[in-house]
């Protein structure tokens, strides 16, 4: 019986590689066959060896970051007449320039800027803008403008377009579940949260071997109709056609395939620099831990929530930015002293800003537009864009100055090297960010 | 609605299906009995109530309020001395913990074993609906007192429900009502009101937000009593103007309001159709249910009659195409193989690494459900932890008495061992390839089995896709 099991799993994974004689072709790091011929047929199409192409690392500060109060217009006196209580004094600001100073729990980042590894948007956001947490996320997520909805995420689509018959680890989200920025036709990432429990244990069994055998031969089994001949691309289009066992199926295969790989290298790299041991310190470890396994990951997605703040913010609000001030600069030290600096961008972002002025609670409510991050080793440090007014509002919020689509086409163009106007659906003007 | 085609088409299928999905499972038994006695009458028994609360008596570490006044008030009183404020602090959060282990318990074993699992059902909805956490609650009284609150209203009057929201501390601490003021409202629990928890987004202006904001201002927790508090200096008692109606709305009259709007019971109606049945309605279904709720005022019992006894629910597409929530496959499994469920510590573990940790969700939004409940690392944890919880061989409370549910007759032959463990963990005998594959697994073993054996084919049957299917 398990001879024939192993046949239909070699089936599966040389059917994956493009034909038998790939049998002894690893599978996770090479680039495929499949990929190789596509990769000739479609100049688009993209392949990653783990080893030189470069790396997005998306962070998502959830809950509407206070942007006023991270890169703050401290000569600007509406700033302090808008929060008696919460506007923080200029004394303390980390200045960037005259008008311009980061909040000083981000000593990191200024650090990181005035190296210049560190570039800042300002004002980013997007017309009609919506103030619903969920609505907002999914908006930056799958990148539609506000009054319209998809179920394909902005990283799922440069998926689609680029990264066929790629390895399902192209995209790492560290968490429970993949972010919707994942979501795609044919869908690819995986999600976990801790590499040593992602794997299918057999500890307690009688048969393990057995057990195991067919643990690993159900997603394959399930799908001979569809291998039988069949290309890599109809499979994914068969997994993905919304059925919830086909999915079911798909997740089970995909979670085989890279569990082992995963654990593997994160058993095998540790990190030098110290990271803060919280969720977001110890989401970017891993992934620092990943890019030194040379994983054939494009995107990583790792996030830090808290960021609601209605009520006493102060001190909330500079935990959260010390935290992720610490994260950060952890991540960055960890790419130099591994020598791939220039191989990784990070990009932060939070669904929106709050509300100009403070509330009677200590806090702000939902707001609009906001600054984002974006740091590595090829971008042009500095502040990027325009600070919106603090007196020209739109019912009490910034109005935004750079649509937050203009930073992921100047990701997807000039750093994945991706056609962002066939992503976005729409041509988005860039932002001098990178090179 | 067509019940009359319900009971007739009444499988024993049907049953499990209703039973799983209005409920949490059940064993062989229980579900054969639910086919012997039809589809209404088995809608009915789920919807009408007969009090188990003897069952569950009320938890310790809740009816004594003293001891939580107490607490807070030795870290009131400790503030200038540092080492005192600490400690006082440490017992505080210790005392905490425990309180919230012990309500997550409580509640697990009443999901298990309440001869009502359709109010805990909802109560389940709700508390997803309503979604509150822990996370900024920090007192697991108040979240005891909303869950008590959502079980009174469970099968009830949603108009009620909904109107005691606004007052219920849990609430009032997450959604910051307890704090929002007259001079500068606090437009947190406003928003998801509208958004989330009557009408929908998109329906409304930010106007109304705004407006709606005044209405929710004044009401406070006192800490000593615990009580809800009204102080009147600090409500907003003037005019609001929300959808066109001026008024000097208070929160229950802002409730009322809202509720008045016709998208409220349609938004309710899909909200509970993709948590029961999964998806959209059929449109005229759909309205059908709708019509029901509002003209019924709301009444949540009449809507789930009518939604348990429609043609549609018992759809070849509905039925075994919804993923399990981590409680539907905690709770569900248990019943199916007739082990104990505690809620000892491994159980919660379990449910937070599954990604649903009662009391606390993950955001306002409550559990997005269907497929975020699925990721390769969710998915490999289920199959992991299905072996080490339900089929441990040591004496861990909790596994499952492979003596008694597999008698002799049973182990005798491959056909009849899966037959019986594909009747218990699927509700349906095995088919097609999966059946091959079983059948391939248990073809070089010993027969008659010996428990490892069957301990090993129910792990595998669990470790497959299908099984995270109800």
């Amino acid at each position: 019986m398990n001879a024939t099991f192993q046949t239909r799993r070699h089936f599966l994974r040389t059917s994956f590689l493009g034909g038998a004689a790939a049998w002894t072709v690893p599978v996770f790091l090479e680039r495929t066959f499949f990929a190789l011929d596509a990769a000739a047929a479609e100049a688009s199409i993209q392949t990653a060896t783990g080893r030189d192409h470069p790396i997005l690392v998306v962070v998502q500060m959830a809950g509407g970051n206070d942007g006023l109060n991270t890169v703050i217009p401290f000569s600007n006196d509406a700033y302090y007449a808008a929060r008696p209580r919460l506007a923080v004094p200029a004394s303390s600001l980390l200045k960037l320039d005259d008008h311009t100073g980061l909040h000083p729990s981000l000593a990191g980042l200024k650090s990181l800027y005035d190296d210049g590894l560190a570039a800042i948007v300002q004002g980013v956001g997007y017309p009609n803008p919506n103030r619903s947490h969920f609505r907002s996320t999914d908006i930056w997520q799958t990148a539609t403008d506000a009054d319209k909805v998809s179920h394909h995420g902005w990283i799922g689509k440069y998926f689609d377009a680029c990264c066929a018959g790629e390895d399902p680890t192209v995209g790492v989200a560290i968490g429970k579940q993949e972010p919707l920025a994942f979501a795609a036709a044919t869908p690819k990432g995986i999600a976990f949260n801790q590499p040593n429990q992602f794997r299918y244990q057999v500890a307690g069994s009688a048969d393990p071997q057995g057990v195991e055998d067919s643990f690993r031969d159900m997603g394959e089994q399930n799908n001979d109709e569809n291998m039988s001949g069949a290309s890599i691309g109809t499979l994914a289009g068969a997994q993905a056609s919304g059925d919830e066992a086909d999915f079911l199926r798909k997740t089970a295969l995909d979670a085989q395939m890279s569990s082992d790989k995963v654990r593997e290298v994160t058993a095998k790299f540790q990190v030098s620099n110290p990271f803060p041991k919280s969720q977001l310190g110890n989401g970017l470890e891993l992934v620092a831990r990943l890019i030194a396994g040379s994983m054939p990951t494009r995107v990583y997605y790792v996030s830090q929530g808290g960021y609601d703040t209605h009520s006493n913010q102060k001190g909330t609000h500079e935990r959260l930015l010390k935290d992720l001030d610490g994260a950060l600069s952890a991540f960055l030290a960890e790419m130099k002293s591994m020598g791939t600096l220039d191989r990784v961008v990070v990009m932060t972002f939070s669904e929106f800003g709050r509300r100009v002025a403070e509330n009677a609670s200590g806090g702000t409510d939902h707001g609009a537009a906001a600054p984002l991050f974006v740091l590595g080793g090829n971008v042009r440090a500095g502040l990027h864009g325009s600070h919106p007014s603090l007196t020209q509002l739109e019912r009490g919020d910034l109005i935004h100055t750079t649509d937050f689509r203009s930073v992921y086409a100047t990701l997807l163009e000039d750093w994945l090297k991706a056609p962002s106007n066939k992503i976005l659906q729409k041509q988005f003007s860039k932002l001098p960010l990178l090179g | 609605m067509a019940v009359e085609s319900t009971e007739q088409d009444w499988t024993r299928g049907h049953a499990a299906h209703l039973l799983a999905r209005a409920g949490f499972g059940g064993s062989p038994s229980e579900i054969d009995a639910a086919h012997q006695a039809g589809a209404t009458r088995t809608v009915d028994r789920l919807l009408d109530i007969q009090e188990d609360d003897d069952l569950f008596p009320s938890l310790e570490s809740f009816s004594n309020k003293e001891e939580h006044i107490a607490l807070f008030m030795s870290i009131r009183d400790s503030k200038d001395d540092p080492a005192a404020n600490m400690m006082a602090k440490k017992q505080a959060r210790e005392a905490e913990q425990k309180a919230l282990f012990d309500l997550r318990a409580w509640w697990l074993q009443r999901m298990r074993y309440s001869t009502n699992p359709t109010r805990e059902k909802m109560v389940l909805f709700w508390h997803g609906h309503f979604a509150t956490s822990f996370m900024k609650v920090r007192n697991p009284r108040f979240l005891w007192r909303q869950n008590e609150l959502f079980r009174i209203h469970a099968l009830g009057s949603f108009r009620d429900l909904a109107c005691e929201i606004p007052r219920d501390p849990a609430m009032m601490r997450y959604l910051d009502i307890a704090g929002s003021s007259n001079t500068k409202p606090n437009e947190n629990f406003a928003r998801e009101l509208m958004e989330l928890f009557l009408l929908g987004e998109g329906q409304y202006s930010e106007e109304d937000i705004r407006e709606a904001a005044r209405a929710f201002t004044g009401y406070r927790i006192n800490p000593m009593t615990q009580d809800v508090a009204y102080q009147a200096r600090r409500a907003d008692t003037g005019d609001k103007s929300v959808f066109g109606k001026t008024g000097a709305f208070d929160a229950e009259g802002l409730v009322n309001l809202l509720l008045d709007q016709p998208e409220c019971a349609a938004f309710l109606v899909n909200k509970l159709w993709a948590f029961f049945a999964g998806g959209s309605p059929p449109p005229a279904t759909g309205k059908a249910l709708t019509d029901t709720f509002r003209s019924s005022n709301y009444q949540t019992r009449a809507v789930l009659r009518s939604m348990f006894l429609s043609p549609d629910f018992y759809a070849p597409a509905v039925i075994r195409s919804q993923i399990k929530s981590p409680i539907e496959w905690l709770v569900g499994t248990s019943k199916s193989l007739e082990t104990a469920l505690s809620g000892t510590r491994a159980q919660q573990n379990v449910l937070r690494d599954l990604g649903q940790s009662l009391f606390d969700p993950p955001n306002v939004k409550g559990w997005e459900g269907g497929r975020a409940w699925i990721s390769g690392s969710t998915f490999l944890a289920r199959c992991n932890l299905a072996g080490t919880l339900f089929l441990s061989s040591s004496d861990e409370p909790g596994a499952a008495n492979l003596n008694k549910l597999f008698p002799a007759e049973i182990r005798k032959n491959p056909e009849s061992l899966l037959e019986s463990s594909a009747i218990r963990l699927f509700y349906q005998p095995p088919s097609g390839t999966e059946k091959d594959r079983w059948l391939a697994f248990l073809h070089p073993k010993d027969f008659p089995a010996t428990n490892e054996t069957i301990a090993d084919l129910l792990r595998v049957m669990m470790s497959s896709p299908n099984f995270q299917l109800t």
